[in-house]
C-alpha cells in the first residue's frame, strides 16, 4: 500500500501540473461554453433553459471524454523521463502502476469538471447545490471510465501515436450525436436510434432528467453502468499491461 | 569459499524470429565487480533487462542470493540497482525528490527514508544542489544523480549500463571512485561499458558477449594471461580477437 500511496501522490502531482489537464478540462470547456452559449442565445429565447445552461449541462461530459487522449498521454510520463525501468525494477506490481495512473487521472479529470460547473454554475444558475453534489458523482464516474480506457490505451497499446491521432474522430463523433454542439430533439425515430448510440447522449439525458425532471432513476443506472465499464477497462488495462510498451519513449513526433 | 550472488542458467530471449541471448550462463559472485563487454547488439541490454526483472526470459533461471525470481521476486527486487544508460530522472522534480520517490518506492518512509536520500546525495556529491532540478545540471552531474537514484535503497547488486558516457575526466573519475567505494562496503557491481581502460581499471572478473551468446567468461588478469601469447597485450586487442573487426550495425 505504502508503494502504491507514493506512485498514485507522483501521478497526482504530475496530473495536476499538467497543461494538458487544465487545458482540456477548466479552460477548453469554460470558452467553449461561454462561446456557444453566446452563440446561441437566441435559439433558447423559448425554451425552459438558457442556452449556457444547456452548454453548461452538456459540454463538461464532452471534455471529459475528451481527456482520454490526456490519459492516454498520462500512460507514457514514466516513458518519456526513461524512468519507467527504475518503476518496473522497483517492487511494485504492474496492478499499482496502472491503478495509481487510473486513480490521479480520475479525481484529477473530476476535480477540475466539478470546478467549472461551480464556475458556470454562479453565472447561469444550473441546478441547487445538492443537484450539482450528485453531477459530481456522475463526473467522478465518467472521469473513472475516461482513465480507465486512455489508461488501457496508453499502456496496452502497441502502436501510441497512430492510436492517439484516431482516437479523437471516435470522441467528436460521440459529441455531435450526443448533442454537446447542437439540440437533436425533433428527429425522425430511426435517426433518434443513431444518436443513441453516443454515451455522451446517455450522459447528457440522465443529468438533464435528474435537474428539470427531478428524475433521478436514469441517472443512478447510468453511474451503475460507468463503474462498470471503467472496471472492464481497468482490468484489461492491467492484464494488457505491456513492460515493453510502457518503458518505450521512442515516440516519434513527441518533444519532451 | 566465494559465494554466488547471482547464477543465470540457460537464459533465452527472442525478438519474433531473431534470438538476441541464447542459452547465456555466468554468476557474479558477492562483492565482486564483473565487467560486462560485447559489440553493440551482442545481448548485453537485453541480458540486463532479464536480470532486473524488467522483462520477462522465454527461458531460463535466476537465483540470487539462493533465492528464485518465482518465490521471492519482490525480495530479489529489493537487492537489485540499476543505473541506466539513459538519465533516468524526472526533470520536473527536484534533485532530492527525485532520489526520494525512488527510494520510497522499495519501502522506506520517514526518517530513515530521509537519510537514505541524504547519504545518496552526499556521496554523489550533490547534497548542495538538492533542492535544484536535473535540468540545471551538467552531464556529469546528472550521471550522478542518475547514481543515487540506484543506490539510496542500498543494493546488494548494482547494474551499471555505460554510466560515463558523455561526460568530463573529473565526473568519470568521481564516478569511478564512487563504485570502488561501493564495492568496498559490500555491494557487487555488473559493470556495463565500451571503455575499456574502465573495465580495465575496476573490473575483477569479465564477462563478452557476441551475438547474444557468452564468449568469455573469465578473471581479468587469467584472460590477459592467456592472450598474451597471441599477440594481445590489452584488453581491447583481447576483445577485438574475440568479437572480430567487421562493423557492428544491428538494431540494440
Amino acid at each position: 500500500m505504502t508503494r502504491f500511496k507514493v506512485l498514485f501522490i507522483s501521478n497526482l502531482k504530475r496530473r495536476i501540473m499538467d497543461g494538458f489537464s487544465v487545458g482540456y478540462n477548466i479552460l477548453s470547456p469554460l470558452l467553449m461554453i461561454w462561446l456557444l452559449g453566446l452563440l446561441c442565445k437566441n435559439m433558447y429565447q423559448d425554451e425552459l433553459l438558457t442556452s449556457y445552461q444547456y452548454y453548461g449541462v452538456v459540454t463538461i461530459p464532452f471534455c471529459i471524454i475528451m481527456s482520454i487522449i490526456t490519459a492516454a498521454y498520462a500512460g507514457k510520463d514514466d516513458a518519456f523521463a526513461n524512468t519507467a525501468d527504475r518503476i518496473l525494477l522497483a517492487p511494485v506490481s504492474d496492478a499499482e502502476i496502472v491503478c495509481a495512473k487510473i486513480l490521479a487521472e480520475m479525481i484529477v479529470f473530476a476535480g477540475c469538471s466539478l470546478l467549472v460547473l461551480l464556475v458556470v454554475n454562479v453565472f447561469s444558475n444550473i441546478g441547487s447545490y445538492k443537484e450539482l453534489g450528485a453531477i459530481g458523482l456522475c463526473y467522478l464516474s465518467l472521469s473513472f471510465v475516461t482513465a480507465c480506457i486512455g489508461t488501457f490505451l496508453g499502456l496496452g497499446m502497441k502502436d501510441f501515436m497512430k492510436m492517439k491521432n484516431i482516437l479523437n474522430i471516435p470522441v467528436m463523433i460521440f459529441a455531435i450525436l450526443g448533442g454537446c454542439f447542437y439540440q437533436f430533439g425533433t428527429l425522425n425515430k430511426p435517426l433518434q436510434f443513431v444518436l443513441n448510440l453516443s454515451p455522451l447522449r446517455w450522459v447528457n439525458r440522465s443529468i438533464f432528467l435528474l435537474i428539470y425532471d427531478k428524475n433521478c432513476i436514469s441517472f443512478y443506472r447510468l453511474n451503475f453502468v460507468l463503474i462498470g465499464i471503467g472496471g472492464i477497462f481497468m482490468l484489461l488495462a492491467i492484464t494488457c499491461f505491456k513492460r515493453e510498451e510502457y518503458g518505450n519513449g521512442q515516440l516519434p513526433g513527441y518533444e519532451k | 569459499m566465494v559465494n554466488n550472488l547471482v547464477e543465470v542458467r540457460n537464459f533465452e530471449k527472442s525478438y519474433g524470429e531473431r534470438k538476441v541471448v541464447d542459452k547465456l550462463n555466468f554468476t557474479v559472485a558477492d562483492g565482486e565487480i564483473v565487467g560486462m563487454l560485447g559489440p553493440n547488439g551482442a545481448g548485453k541490454s537485453t541480458t540486463i533487462r532479464m536480470l532486473t526483472g524488467i522483462e520477462a526470459c522465454d527461458a531460463g533461471e535466476l537465483f540470487f542470493d539462493g533465492m528464485t525470481v518465482k518465490k521471492d521476486r519482490k525480495s530479489i527486487k529489493m537487492q537489485i540497482g540499476l543505473v541506466p544508460q539513459d538519465i533516468a530522472v524526472y526533470g520536473d522534480m527536484s534533485a532530492y525528490d527525485n532520489v526520494k520517490f525512488f527510494c520510497s518506492l522499495y519501502g522506506f518512509r520517514g526518517k530513515e527514508l530521509e537519510r537514505r536520500v541524504q547519504e545518496a546525495l552526499e556521496f554523489v556529491a550533490l547534497w548542495d544542489r538538492r533542492k535544484d532540478k536535473p535540468g540545471k545540471f551538467s552531464g556529469g552531474m546528472k550521471r550522478r544523480l542518475n547514481i543515487a537514484c540506484s543506490i539510496a535503497h542500498s543494493p546488494k547488486l548494482l547494474i551499471m549500463d555505460e554510466p560515463t558516457v558523455g561526460i568530463d575526466p573529473q565526473s568519470r573519475n568521481y564516478i569511478l571512485e564512487a563504485i570502488k567505494t561501493l564495492n568496498r562496503r559490500g555491494t557487487a557491481v555488473i559493470y556495463v561499458s565500451h571503455y575499456m581502460e574502465e573495465i580495465e581499471a575496476l573490473c575483477n572478473r569479465i564477462l563478452i558477449m557476441d551475438q547474444g551468446q557468452l564468449k568469455v567468461e573469465e578473471d581479468k588478469d587469467a584472460l590477459k594471461e592467456r592472450y598474451k601469447e597471441e599477440g594481445c597485450q590489452t584488453l581491447e586487442d583481447i576483445f577485438l580477437k574475440i568479437t572480430g573487426t567487421a562493423l557492428r550495425d544491428e538494431e540494440e
